[in-house]
């Protein structure tokens, strides 16, 4: 842990990953964000690093690149955002609502209940949240939300 | 619910609703895709769990 906050050059690689998960809803490839901000590919996981530490994303185990830009995840899950514009997953319920609320705009979200199994379809329309009724529930408190975001 | 807190061995944390998760994304959301994002303060985040009346223990973040 290097103890130093994020960069400038950090802050605009951050803003790079939200870009590219907001308009494709695929994180960028360690590779294009160092062509993009003119740096190495060693420089970038750097960022990451102070990024994490910041609570800012998380990166892939083994530095395969991005994990969670919140409310995006770069691997599949089980909470499927669908916008005009493009699909992604989710993190969690959490961020399955986060992301119409991050990007604007009507959304479709699906999920599946925990207990049940039973799908859970959600929607965004004009600001307004409609769609299956349920609960959200919360293991972790929030103040131990970054011990294991994974787990969150 | 219950039934998963038996089976998984979790404790029961916080639980809200849609309605009240949507409610909490939109402050907790705000202005994160922007460039001149640096972050935000235990200070703010906590005015803004406050805001939406998430209140209780599990909300504290000291």
């Amino acid at each position: 842990m290097s103890g130093e906050g994020p960069t400038e050059r950090d802050w605009a690689v951050r803003t790079s990953i939200y870009e590219s998960f907001a308009t494709t809803g695929r994180a960028p490839a360690i590779g294009a964000l160092a062509a993009r901000h003119g740096v190495t590919e060693h420089s970038v996981q750097g960022s990451l690093e102070r990024l994490f530490e910041a609570h800012e994303i998380a990166p892939l185990p083994g530095g395969g690149g991005v994990w969670m830009a919140n409310p995006f995840s770069s691997v599949p899950t089980d909470f499927v955002v669908e916008t005009t514009e493009m699909s992604c997953w989710a993190n969690c319920a959490w961020d399955a609502l986060g992301v119409p609320a991050i990007i604007g705009g009507d959304a479709r979200i699906r999920m599946h209940c925990a207990q049940s199994g039973d799908p859970l379809e959600l929607a965004v329309e004009a600001g307004a949240l409609k769609g299956d009724e349920g609960v959200i529930h919360l293991v972790t408190p929030i103040r131990d939300a970054w011990v294991d975001i994974g787990f969150t | 619910m219950e039934a998963w807190l038996g089976e998984t061995g979790h404790p029961q944390g916080a639980v809200l609703t849609f309605p009240r998760m949507w409610a909490l994304v939109q402050p907790w959301y705000a202005g994160r895709l922007s460039g001149d994002w640096r972050g935000r303060s235990r200070a703010k985040v906590q005015a803004i769990l406050d805001g939406v009346g998430l209140t209780g223990s599990f909300w504290r973040l000291d």
